[in-house]
């Protein structure tokens, strides 16, 4: 289902009073909303478990939400710090790729995609480590495979990769 | 995915959305509470009791409230989250209370000299104590009332929630300050909320963790 901000707004005010129908409808609306927020931001065989994570603290944080204020934002911040959550697990894993799709959005969502764009983020990087990390952690190279590409020695593309993960967490949490 | 909806919606309870109301009454409640301690056991300051304010007193009270509620309005924002907002005037509220240091410093220059006198001032500790007191009286109730919220900036509110108890707890004991002196105000009053600050920053963002 897609339904626009002022019917979920609608629908997750008479959740919070318990009605279980539309909550329902909230909870899939979300966790279509999610799926294509997600696909732009993190490796696809991750993306149904970060989905479920962030219906999960949706749930928890249901009385967080202020019916007089718009739904997608308040989603969007929940869903953000989950992300964030992810991106430094993968930066403490670095087992995961840091993942994006250039997949057009929906318009209604576009404003609120638009500030948390990684295009937007990697700009605030440095060349060397916005290299770094489309090199290993978007196009999968290995670290050697970076360095060869990039003209960096390893240790630098380590080191950028690190800085760079750090920074971009960093930029996503003081928006 | 859908036994997750099902198990979610099965769940669902009633919830009161959290109120900002709330976090308000307990930062104006403590505030009121500890003025009033502190008048019985440590008695206010001659000049309010003789009707006749000092002026620094006046302007202690003012950038202490601005701050305060600069730093509480930032934070009740940051429990209920949303892209796009924005709450940043609390930054401009913690350089309107930079001045007291920065004159402080500047008129220590200009003196050429250490002021030991107020470095060593006998109420000095009492300044940092009852602060600190009244910041952790605060904060604490604070964070419980956070804790129902969303807060997605951990560090940040724990950061707020130390200036603005902080500035509410010495607000109070501001009444009681013997002391009359911009360099006392910019050495201790900075110090006093710069210590809650930190202590919020160190404990607060680990009871908010989801």
């Amino acid at each position: 289902m897609k339904a626009d901000d002022a019917t979920l707004r609608g629908l997750m005010a008479k959740a919070q009073d318990g009605d279980q129908g539309a909550y329902r409808v909230v909870l899939g609306a979300c966790q279509d909303w999610l799926k294509r927020y997600y696909a732009h931001r993190i490796a696809p065989n991750a993306i149904d478990d970060l989905v479920q994570d962030t219906l999960m603290s949706l749930h928890k944080k249901r009385a967080s939400y202020d019916p007089s204020r718009p739904f997608l934002p308040w989603l969007a911040a929940i869903a953000r710090y989950r992300w964030v959550d992810q991106l430094r697990k993968t930066y403490r894993n670095a087992s995961e790729e840091l993942h994006e799709d250039t997949a057009t959005t929906q318009p209604e969502e576009e404003a609120v995609m638009a500030r948390i764009s990684i295009d937007r983020l990697m700009a605030h990087l440095s060349p060397p480590q916005v290299t770094a990390i489309q090199l290993v952690k978007i196009d999968g190279l290995t670290i050697s495979e970076a360095s060869g590409r990039s003209g960096q020695s390893e240790s630098a593309i380590k080191v950028n990769i690190h800085r760079g993960v750090k920074k971009l967490a960093a930029l996503i949490e003081s928006e | 995915m859908s036994n997750m909806i099902d198990a979610l919606v099965d769940d669902l309870r009633p919830v009161r959305p959290i109120s900002p109301r709330i976090a308000l009454a307990i930062v104006g409640s403590i505030t009121v509470v500890l003025a009033v301690l502190i008048a019985m056991s440590m008695g206010l300051r001659s000049d309010i009791l003789e009707g006749n304010p000092q002026a620094i007193l006046l302007m202690r009270g003012g950038v202490l409230l601005l701050l305060g509620s600069a730093t509480m309005a930032a934070l009740v924002s940051a429990a209920r989250p949303g892209v796009g907002q924005q709450s940043d005037g609390w930054r401009w509220a913690l350089g309107a209370a930079a001045i007291f240091p920065i004159s402080a410093v500047v008129l220590i220059l200009a003196q050429g000299a250490l002021p030991m006198g107020i470095l060593t001032a006998n109420s000095a500790p009492y300044c940092l104590a009852v602060t600190l007191a009244g910041a952790i009286a605060m904060g604490a109730p604070l964070t419980a009332w956070l804790r129902r919220g969303a807060v997605t900036q951990p560090e940040r509110v724990g950061w707020l929630v130390g200036f603005a108890s902080g500035a509410f707890a010495l607000f109070a004991y501001n009444l009681h300050c013997p002391s009359s002196t911009l360099v006392y105000t910019g050495i201790w009053y900075t110090s006093a909320v710069g210590l809650a600050a930190i202590v919020g920053r160190l404990t607060v963002p680990r009871l908010l963790r989801w």
